[in-house]
């Protein structure tokens, strides 16, 4: 990469102060600037180093309810929830769900938004239409998806007219419980996803596609060789809210499945609250750590790849 | 930049920086609405959405009789526990709040830090021996309970025994053959609806079997026994629960149905059986259409124990209350005469508004009730009677998440009394009760 590249990425060089003859200026300057980030780093500790330390210090504390003592415990609440198999159980689920609503509304999105992209007023309904669901609360949402795969729901009711008796419990079997859930949290918030595609779709140069089309390509390799590689950003930033959001997900699990058949859709956050409710602040602060480090650990080698494979791009 | 300049920016960052740390403050407070001692006083209760009118009507009462305000903060009743407890773990605490008496549940508030004491109340000696189990930790008082207990047995529906040519069963044995027969005779009718949708209704049926076993939990509770050992009441119970389901007794969708499909099923007579708390009486009668005398007509009460058939009581968080220490002395009076009024002149109206059995003497029970009500305060009675079998057992609850996964076949019943095992000697510890 150039040093120009460099620079427009991260705009070094812009308001530069010149560095000779002016020394106590620059000092004083420099003095300034510090004490302007006081309030932002006041507000980045209150709201987020705080409780993250907070949170690392109760997960290995037996913080409960029961006892107003609290005091550091080593691994025993990691210990608890093995033995529990509440991690075990928990971390398969929210990958399982994550990965399958990210995938499913990435999906969902893109599909919209190629078929949305050009702005006219039957686009724009639709584009207002599809995002209806943004606005609908995920316990709402929930409760409608479940009340469609209800036993004797709308749902089975179609089928039926073409298989007569057709009684499947969707909501009662883990191997469909878990990706419904997952795909109408991936609808919920497919719309939002919609329109940032339709904007990264509308800044490819039409000249690029026209010169394309005009090189023989088919519209799938229009798609695959030119569309995609362009809207790299866009999918970079799809893929790491999808994922970071549907890692974090409990609304949608509570109302439709509360966490069941059994416990085949108790993610990790689902599990977190149920200590909580407890009262075993400790084993939850234990779960929300892990939560956390899984975001870490799944999220930033993926956007660093993402990013990566854009400039390869 | 000049010296004026310079002190311009620092105060303007200072001001910054204090109003950020002032709201990162405020935000950390507690519940409590910030009170003038000199005026009337604003409280904070935290209520269940189930709360029915009669508790509305009290809120009112007080505060007109009283001048104060009532700041009323309804919580979604499917999950209560779960949510008071994640809000109590933040450190904000009501002025009063709804909440279970029995040790078991009490225990998870710290009592003797968190709770005011109510040993001096007037309520406590009009009340027979009722606070020697319930609202009781460690001999001090912490809760007043006002409504009757609730019962855990079963409603049954009359029509469909009758077309089988069968009594309702009192026993474990009982239950089996009905199933049997009812699957026999009446094959499009479930014997027995689980509602494993909303969790907690699974519970109900092993409740039952351990009817007489309140001793047995006792001994759990303080580790001279286990849940897993084999023989014991909680473990045969489970096994009893599997027995039933692999004879095919529950509904198919028993890990999706719901409460309110159960009550219409056993209302409708598409099933015969559903295992339920007296306590959830209201939402029975609404899959009547609030027809209290049609409900009667169709559907009866009682409950399936080992050998007999137990009243199996447990108070109801609905109308028990409260009062967390929150520091500030007018409140915490202001939170005593909340229960001072309750449980003084207008607990008749109380009673006659909820139509429940009242806990303390010199009030009249109400009369004019539904025959199946009636039915069900008769069998209190006159049944004998226990507290329910997990009373005193701290951190039972983990049990309301275990059942879905043993329903579903996921856990044998020997798993989930280790599970249970666990989560209870966990809470046990923590609350430093004897033996533990």
């Amino acid at each position: 990469m150039t040093e120009s590249r460099l620079s427009a990425r991260t705009g070094a060089g812009e308001g530069r102060l010149p560095s000779s003859g002016h020394g106590k200026a620059w000092t004083k300057a420099r003095r300034e600037h510090k004490l302007y980030m006081i309030p932002a780093l006041v507000v980045v500790a209150a709201l987020f180093l705080v409780p993250l330390a907070l949170n690392f210090y109760f997960a290995f504390a037996n913080w409960t309810s029961y006892s107003s003592t609290i005091k550091p415990n080593g691994f025993d609440n990691f210990v608890y929830l093995i033995s529990q198999g509440y991690l075990q159980k928990g971390t398969l689920v929210t990958i399982l769900f994550a990965v399958i609503a990210m995938i499913g509304q990435n999906l969902f999105a893109i599909t919209f938004a190629l078929m949305l992209r050009d702005t006219n007023r039957i686009n724009g309904f639709f584009r207002s239409l599809f995002f209806v669901p943004v606005l609908i609360s995920p316990l709402a949402a929930g409760y409608i998806w479940k009340a469609l795969w209800a036993s004797q729901g709308p749902i089975n009711e179609f089928i039926g007219v073409f298989i007569p008796g057709f009684d499947y419990e969707w909501l009662g079997v883990g191997a469909t419980a878990l990706p419904l859930v997952a795909l109408t949290d991936a609808w919920k918030w497919a719309g939002l996803t919609t329109l940032v595609y339709i904007a990264g779709l509308n800044a490819i140069p039409k000249e690029m596609i026209e010169a394309a089309t005009v090189d023989g390509a088919s519209p799938i390799q229009r798609f695959r060789h030119v569309v995609i590689p362009l809207l790299g950003p866009a999918i970079t930033f799809n893929i790491a809210i999808t994922l970071v959001s549907a890692l974090s997900a409990y609304d949608v699990i509570v109302s439709m499945t509360a966490g069941g058949p059994g416990n085949d859709t108790q993610s990790l956050f689902y599990t977190m609250r149920s200590q909580f409710g407890q009262g075993f602040f400790g084993t939850g602060s234990a779960l929300s750590l892990v939560i956390t480090v899984l975001v870490i650990l799944i999220t930033i080698p993926l956007v660093s790849y993402l990013r990566r494979r854009e400039v390869e791009l | 930049m000049n010296r004026s300049r310079e002190r311009t920016l620092l105060a303007s960052v200072a001001l910054a920086t204090t109003a950020l740390v002032t709201l990162g403050a405020t935000g950390c407070s507690s519940d409590s609405a910030t009170n003038d001692p000199a005026g009337p006083v604003k409280l904070t209760i935290w209520v269940s959405s189930a709360d029915q009118q009669a508790h509305k009507n009290l809120y009112e009462a007080w505060q007109k009789e009283s001048g104060n305000e009532l700041e009323v903060v309804s919580i979604s009743s499917a999950g209560y526990e779960d949510a008071l407890m994640t809000r109590w773990a933040t450190g904000s605490r009501p002025d009063l709040m709804e909440w279970h008496p029995e040790r078991a549940f009490l225990a998870g508030l710290n009592p003797e830090e968190n709770l005011q004491q109510l040993d001096d109340m007037s309520f406590i000696e009009r009340s027979g021996d009722f606070y020697e189990n319930e609202g009781n930790w460690n001999d001090h008082i912490y809760a007043v309970v006002l409504s009757g207990p609730s019962l855990y047995g079963m409603y049954y529906n009359k029509n469909v025994f009758a077309e089988a040519g069968l009594e309702e069963p009192a026993t474990y044995d009982q239950l089996m053959d009905s199933c049997l027969a009812l699957q026999d005779k009446l094959p499009d009718v479930t014997p027995i609806f689980m509602a494993g949708g909303t969790l907690w209704p699974l519970t109900v049926l092993p409740f039952n079997l351990w009817g007489g076993h309140f001793e047995d939990g006792e001994d759990i509770a303080h580790n001279r026994a286990g849940f897993g050992d084999e023989g014991g009441p909680f473990l045969t119970a489970l096994e009893k629960f599997k027995e039933l389901q692999e004879a095919g007794c529950y509904n198919k969708d028993i890990n999706t149905a719901t409460e309110e499909q159960g009550f219409d099923a056993v209302y409708n007579g598409t099933a015969a059986i559903v295992f339920q708390t007296s306590g959830e009486y209201p939402v029975l009668e609404a899959a009547a259409g609030g027809d209290g005398e049609a409900l009667s007509a169709a559907v009866g009460w009682g409950s399936v124990g080992e050998t007999e058939s137990w009243a199996n009581f447990q108070p109801v968080p609905r109308g028990t209350y409260m009062a967390p220490k929150s520091g500030d002395a007018a409140k915490e009076a202001a939170a005593r005469d909340f229960i001072e009024f309750a449980t003084g002149d207008y607990y008749q109206t109380y009673i006659d508004e909820l139509k429940v059995a009242p806990t303390m003497e010199g009030v009249e029970a109400p009369t004019d009730i539904s025959p199946l009500l009636q039915e069900i305060n008769d069998f209190y009675a006159t049944a004998p009677k226990e507290p329910l079998f997990n009373a005193n057992i701290a951190g039972f609850a983990e049990f309301v998440q275990l059942m879905p996964q043993l329903a579903a076949g996921q856990i044998t019943p020997e798993e989930l009394a280790a599970k249970e095992q666990a989560s209870v000697e966990q809470a046990s510890r923590a609350a430093g009760v004897e033996g533990w």
